[in-house]
């Protein structure tokens, strides 16, 4: 049974660590949360005595896993347990650093959405001399996956091992440097996995020429507007391929996707 | 692919079997060779070109399609096999059943798999309503082909079969109206579309070789077979109609029109 339990919208991560370290309880904190696009996360922190040993949010461990739990907007329970500690892992994480960071965190990442409002806003290259420029590597790669085609920040977080705020601090930088722009129209909520799957479940009907139909009317990183246009202009093109009921379902599988 | 020269191609070869069966009177040698060829020529086209459509279509379509490539290639195996019979036993009736319905029968396997496949892919696409009228429709033809065949029944005592061949006569035709039935969801879900004119293309082709064995059978049955039996002209249309519906899915699936 959980101890305690809440959501990191009512109390900070900064807050809660500074309760847990108080209680000076052993056990673990779990947090579970939903990304824009729906996709679902978890991770924990695991306290002895109140102070913390470790931290994982997904892929990131350590400092990373706590600016990624910092700005997740997650709902957490503690559950009090026997943790096995080490001489090694006894002395723990600085409890005071992590509270800071923490609190850095969320006070960036607040900045940073006063300027990329929206995880599906979508990130747009802008053809700038990229010679004229020094990027770090971390840039490079958002560049890079940007000017790959259309992808929203989210599309971008997926895939940089970064944790959320550090990837808007690379979208901001490079906005500052003149390399991307930022479409502000809230955009269709599909990330890349989820266009790939719906590009092949159309290319198994229609052969190659529904396929690049639909790449023709569709991508990744459109906004709410274009996207109704698109998707019957879609349609209508696709009736001519796979008939009129083949193009009905083939919308309402778009629609059962884009729509979650 | 030049589709234009190949949709000629098979107009051409349609036109000469019209010709060569209906109209010009030929020898009874010449006819013989003209049969097994045209039989085996049609049936070849059709694995060339259903092999060309599927490097177009989708994973589940793409085996439908080679699995309907060997079943096919499995009747141009057959039609083969007789040819090689009637030019080594000249002004005699190839025996029923035979080496070549081994062949004949991998047809029926090869396409009823393929058909499988594409059922289980196209199924959450497939309207209730499809499966009705595809159900309503393989009753009527099964009807129809029970209509043409039974009076054959009368004859069968009076004529010597082995009862494998009795039932090859009746499961030849009665397999060709599953298939037939089996591809209407699948022509109804795509229609209005140019996917859907190649599924109806095709349709025809496998209806004209149900007409084949249909009149196949009945002839046999009754003990009326001839070698100069004309029946033969439906197999071969039905095989050039399955190259051009094949000829159509490589259109529908390459140009917008």
């Amino acid at each position: 049974m959980a101890l305690l339990s809440g959501s990191l919208i009512d109390v900070g991560l900064e807050a809660l660590l500074s309760l847990m370290h108080s209680m000076a309880k052993s056990g673990v904190l779990s947090f579970a949360w939903k990304d824009d696009s729906g996709v679902s996360h978890d991770g924990t922190i695991t306290f002895y005595g109140g102070v913390p040993l470790q931290a994982v949010a997904g892929p990131f461990k350590g400092k990373m896993a706590i600016e990624a739990l910092a700005t997740s907007e997650s709902q957490f329970a503690f559950a009090s347990d026997n943790v096995a500690v080490s001489d090694k892992t006894k002395q723990g994480m600085d409890l005071q650093e992590l509270m800071s960071l923490a609190q850095a965190t969320l006070t960036e990442w607040n900045q940073l959405k006063a300027v990329i409002s929206s995880m599906k806003n979508a990130v747009h290259w802008t053809n700038f001399d990229i010679s004229s420029v020094t990027l770090s590597g971390q840039e490079f790669n958002v560049v890079t996956l940007i000017s790959k085609g259309g992808c929203t920040v989210q599309d971008l977080v997926g895939n940089v091992a970064l944790p959320p705020v550090e990837v808007l601090h690379i979208v901001k930088s490079l906005m500052d440097k003149g390399l991307v722009t930022i479409d502000t129209a809230v955009v269709v909520g599909i990330t890349n996995a989820q266009y790939t799957t719906l590009m092949e479940f159309i290319l198994s009907f229609t052969g190659v020429q529904g396929r690049d139909i639909f790449k023709k009317h569709l991508h990744v990183g459109m906004s709410t507007k274009e996207y109704a246009v698109a998707l019957s202009e879609f349609e209508e093109e696709i009736k001519h391929v796979a008939g009129t009921a083949v193009a009905k379902k083939l919308v309402e599988r778009i629609q059962s996707v884009i729509g979650k | 692919m030049n589709k234009k020269l190949w949709y000629l191609v098979a107009i051409i070869l349609a036109v000469a079997n019209i010709l060569m069966y209906l109209i010009i009177r030929l020898p009874e040698r010449v006819f013989v060779l003209w049969d097994d060829l045209s039989g085996l020529v049609s049936m070849a086209l059709a694995v060339v070109f259903l092999l060309q459509a599927s490097k177009l279509a989708g994973s589940a379509e793409q085996k439908a399609l080679r699995l309907f490539a060997l079943g096919f290639g499995g009747r141009a195996v057959g039609q083969l096999l007789w040819a090689i019979f009637d030019f080594s036993h000249p002004q005699t009736i190839a025996p029923f059943p035979s080496t070549s319905d081994i062949a004949f029968i991998a047809f029926y396997v090869f396409v009823l798999f393929g058909l499988f496949f594409l059922l289980k892919h196209c199924l959450p696409l497939i309207s209730k309503t499809h499966w009705v009228i595809a159900a309503g429709v393989l009753i009527v033809l099964l009807a129809a082909a029970s209509t043409l065949v039974s009076p054959a029944m009368h004859y069968m005592a009076y004529y010597e079969m082995s009862w494998f061949g009795k039932l090859l006569s009746f499961a030849y035709p009665f397999l060709d109206i599953v298939i037939v039935a089996l591809i209407l969801p699948v022509i109804l879900l795509f229609a209005g579309g140019n996917i859907g004119q190649s599924w109806l293309i095709t349709v025809v082709g496998f209806v004209a070789i149900a007409a084949a064995d249909t009149v196949f059978a009945y002839l046999h049955l009754t003990g009326r077979y001839i070698i100069t039996a004309n029946s033969g002209i439906l197999s071969a249309l039905g095989g050039l109609l399955v190259m051009a519906g094949s000829i159509r899915f490589v259109q529908s699936h390459t140009t917008a029109s």
